[in-house]
């Protein structure tokens, strides 16, 4: 009997070699997008982050330790009760989530079946969602222009489907996720907040996922991502910062980016007291 | 069959064949003067529905419309005989009904209440205070410019079908083909998304529940006018009505899905049993349970996929 | 000591209620008694209708006459509300209830709880299928529907065909009615019912329902409706469709209809006299607390009103 080892059985679950699992893009980062201190939330006790362009940061921590909650605060989602925010260069407090994106805030949540796609509604109307001002004239959508718009995103996101009239609902997970990275991305966001992207798909979708998100990172826009998945986190990000209990406890970045030190800020213990 | 459930085609099928049987059945159904009748007796049902399409695509339910329309065309056929013009008084009567919409909207989406709950209550508050303003007594011999338009034809067809007519086409437009309509199927289909993709809900919640209010004010009006007078008890058991004829057309009560279009034929199938009913002069102790067969009998065709 | 306080409070409390009791119970049995200042329960059944506002007037208007206070309770048209307003009235003390009962059987349980409390019921327009009422007072139904078909009758010349309009299935009104019509309307070989269908005592129903019938049956020459909303529904359909010579009879003279058979629109209407209905509530309810012997049924007068007669409706 043969075993197949790791990379085996995804080149047989993707039916090809799948060369490098997590493909990193030299950062380049420019000026800063996005930088929180001290927020303090419902749920956050106290959180802060930098954000520069054309990088890839991550957000880790135990289930529980406060990152789905840190970022609602960033997309306008929770209330901020203390601390600030300033989104490039301007200080922001967002009342909803309406705010954040017209500032250029995309965020693409944890569950995608029951907050990121309106599962009986198709392709078309769910990617079309967000941007729907844009193609409007005097408060009519021009049918033909989201028509357009659907396709492009649809080629550009390499989405299988048979329809873009098909119900959300009937499509995979991966091609699931598109759609909802389709319908932010369209709004040409300056900053993308991806909790969990690559959380109940298949290898050949956490790829595409992955060049994606280098893609816009080359295209020089911010993104945090959150992932539970620290392998996916290290090979990945370019910066990763690390909460624990509510609040960020550091943040690791080229030689420090570590398994070890990840575990040591994520159970709340300090890097330098320890070593 | 995949095709009728594509097209959402079961409403449409059982209409035709109401409307064939009936036909078949009694002479004097397919002649001018019947199918007017038709259209007339269902357009204070129609316009009731449209506004409860509205309501039920964002998944909520409006049970105080009978209330709204008693409690608006009240006041409006009050300022009537208090010799205030017509125009002046229908217009405070809308206005009354959008009022009436605008507290259910705001206790739904700002009071975060279930939608049941806060027109049930409501419902009671509009026909209490309905009562209190008529003292339980009609208000009639209202001024003919008034009931001419409840009575009066344009080329044949009776005005208020016009108006039924035209705020069919407007509600349609407006859901199929606006920016508004589709952020309310969205609002309707998940809520958290809707709010996620930066749609003001809440604001959209009670714009919706505010016009389900004017609607049921124009209904009442229509009401008043063809009968002449306003009373208390007016629109009683009307929210009935308007909630089977939206779920004969097809429309979820989940939220999300339906149609205006099929709304009007859920309409218009109650308004032909009705008439269908009379002109045969089938026993009147059998009338309701005929009713609720054909009813179970459209939605069993418009029946969906097991999921 | 706080012990004696307590009991002496409490049986001072309890002989004050033993003894208004009493006195409660003797003034009911005297014949001489005045009857001023005692309370009269009223429980309506809903003032949503002019019929039943009437009837409350006419018991505030014969009450002030003798100096009764009455407790007027409304319980729109809802069995359950009655039913509590009713206790309410027995743990008030009322000296008689009036009942106007929303529904005949279930508030039988209303009566027989005034029964053994002691307290006389008089129900008005409607009665109680169980326990002891010292005296219904209504109209006579069947006799209302025996003179709509006499007046029919009279107005036809024996011959034409006639639709009936049918109030709510099962009510006692819309089978009292409907019986006294169909025996008297048969009497006349010459008139045929052609249509026989419900609108529920609602007057936007009748109106569509009289449209819809008119189609089956445009050279109908008559209509007999069990009340006057419908009437008034059915005379709106007739005259939308440019009907003439449709003799149309309904039953209980609200004013709007009175008006209709003055103006000659319609033929003829059966009126009942709510008011009159109140006034003998209030008559009965002091002839039991002088102690007199009163019928166990009392007919309220029924008013034949045709064009000219001075009659006012409610």
């Amino acid at each position: 009997m043969k075993t197949a080892d790791e990379k085996e059985l995804i080149a047989m679950m993707v039916g090809r070699t799948v060369e490098n699992r997590y493909p990193r893009v030299a950062a380049n980062p420019g000026e800063t997008i996005l930088k929180a201190v001290n927020v303090r939330t419902d749920r956050v006790k106290d959180a802060s982050i930098e954000l520069r362009a054309g990088e890839i940061v991550g957000l880790g921590g135990l289930m529980g330790a406060g990152r789905t909650e840190f970022a609602r605060a960033l997309a306008g989602v929770d209330r901020v009760l203390s601390g600030e925010i300033e989104f490039r260069g301007e200080r922001v407090s967002f009342k909803n989530p309406g705010d954040a994106i017209r500032k250029g805030i995309a965020f693409v949540t944890e569950d995608r079946k029951s907050q990121g796609v309106i599962l009986q509604f198709s392709v078309r109307e769910n990617m079309a969602l967000p941007t729907l001002s844009q193609r409007q004239r005097m408060g009519f959508i021009n049918m033909k222009r989201e028509r357009t718009f659907t396709a492009d995103m649809i080629e550009k996101l390499h989405v299988r489907l048979s329809s873009m009239e098909q119900a959300v609902e009937s499509l995979s997970g991966g091609n699931q996720q598109k759609i909802v990275i389709a319908k932010w991305l369209a709004r040409d966001p300056a900053l993308l907040i991806l909790d969990e992207p690559t959380r109940g798909i298949d290898v050949g979708a956490k790829r595409e996922i992955y060049d994606l998100m280098n893609e816009m990172k080359s295209e020089g826009r911010a993104i945090l991502m959150i992932s539970s998945d620290l392998p996916e986190l290290l090979g990945i990000c370019d910066r990763i910062y690390v909460m624990h209990e509510g609040k960020t406890m550091g943040e690791l970045e080229g030689e420090s980016m570590n398994e070890s030190n990840f575990i040591k800020l994520a159970t709340g213990r300090d890097l330098a007291w320890i070593g | 069959m995949d095709w009728v459930r594509k097209y959402r085609l079961g409403p449409l099928i059982g209409f035709v064949i109401l409307f064939i049987v009936l036909s078949i059945l009694s002479s004097q159904f397919l002649t001018f003067d019947n199918l007017r009748n038709v259209a007339l007796q269902t357009t204070v049902n129609a316009l009731l529905s449209v506004g409860m399409t509205f309501v039920i695509l964002t998944s909520g339910i409006d049970l105080s419309v009978g209330s709204t329309l008693a409690l608006s065309s009240a006041i409006a056929a009050q300022l009537m005989v208090s010799h205030v013009n017509v125009a002046l008084a229908c217009i405070v009567g809308v206005v009354i009904g959008g009022l009436a919409g605008a507290l259910n909207g705001l206790l739904v989406s700002y009071g975060n209440l279930a939608p049941f709950i806060v027109t049930l209550g409501t419902q009671q508050l509009f026909r209490g205070l309905t009562e209190v303003y008529t003292q339980g007594m009609p208000i009639y011999n209202l001024p003919t410019s008034f009931t001419d338009f409840g009575t009066g034809t344009v080329l044949g067809i009776p005005i208020p079908v016009i108006l039924a007519a035209i705020m069919f086409i407007a509600g349609w437009i407006v859901l199929r083909k606006t920016v508004i309509g589709r952020k309310i199927y969205a609002l309707g289909g998940n809520l958290k998304v809707a709010h996620l993709a930066g749609i003001k809900v809440k604001r959209y919640l009670v714009w919706v529940y505010v016009a389900c209010g004017v609607l049921a004010a124009l209904g009442g009006l229509v009401l008043t006018a063809r009968l002449g007078s306003a009373e208390s008890t007016a629109g009683t058991g009307y929210e009935l009505n308007a909630i089977t004829a939206v779920v004969l057309g097809g429309t979820s009560l989940l939220g999300g899905e339906g149609s205006v279009i099929g709304t009007l034929i859920g309409a218009l199938i109650l308004g032909v049993i009705d008439d269908g009913l009379n002109l045969l002069n089938v026993n009147s102790f059998w009338q309701d349970a005929v009713t609720g067969l054909i009813i179970l009998i459209a939605i069993l065709l418009d029946r969906k996929k097991s999921r | 000591m706080m012990k004696m306080w307590k009991l002496a409070a409490m049986s001072t409390v309890a002989i004050g209620m033993l003894a208004t009791s009493f006195t409660t119970a003797y003034a009911g049995t005297a014949k001489t008694a005045s009857v001023s200042g005692k309370t009269i329960g009223f429980a309506d059944s809903t003032l949503t209708n002019p019929y039943f506002v009437a009837l409350q007037k006419g018991v505030d208007s014969e009450a002030k006459k003798y100096g009764l206070k009455v407790i007027n309770d409304n319980a729109n048209n809802d069995d359950s509300t009655q039913l509590n307003q009713v206790e309410d009235l027995i743990q008030q003390h009322v000296s008689v209830i009036l009942l106007n009962p929303v529904d005949s059987q279930s508030l039988s349980s209303a009566v027989k709880a005034a029964n053994s409390a002691g307290i006389p019921v008089i129900t008005l327009d409607r009665s109680v299928n169980s326990g002891k009422v010292a005296t219904f007072i209504a109209s006579d139904s069947v006799l209302a529907g025996k003179m709509a078909a006499q007046e029919l009758i009279k107005a036809l010349h024996g011959k034409g065909t006639v639709v009936e309009l049918q109030g709510i299935l099962g009510e006692s009104a819309e089978i009292d009615r409907e019986q006294g019509f169909d025996k008297e309307i048969a009497t006349a070989p010459g008139i045929k019912v052609v249509a026989k269908q419900s609108a529920n005592f609602d007057r936007a129903t009748a109106m569509n329902v009289m449209q819809n019938i008119l189609q089956a049956h445009p050279t109908i020459n008559g209509v007999f409706a069990q009340n006057d909303e419908m009437a008034l529904g059915a005379l709106e359909a007739i005259q939308q469709a440019g009907k003439k010579n449709i003799k149309v009879v309904g039953i209980d003279g609200e004013q709007e209809a009175i008006n209709d058979v003055n103006k000659g629109t319609m033929y003829a209407d059966i009126a009942q006299q709510p008011t009159e209905e109140g006034v003998l509530g209030i008559d009965y309810a002091v002839k039991l607390l002088k102690g007199q012997k009163i019928p166990s049924k009392v007919n309220s007068p029924l008013h034949l009103v045709t064009k000219g007669s001075k009659f006012k409706g409610f």
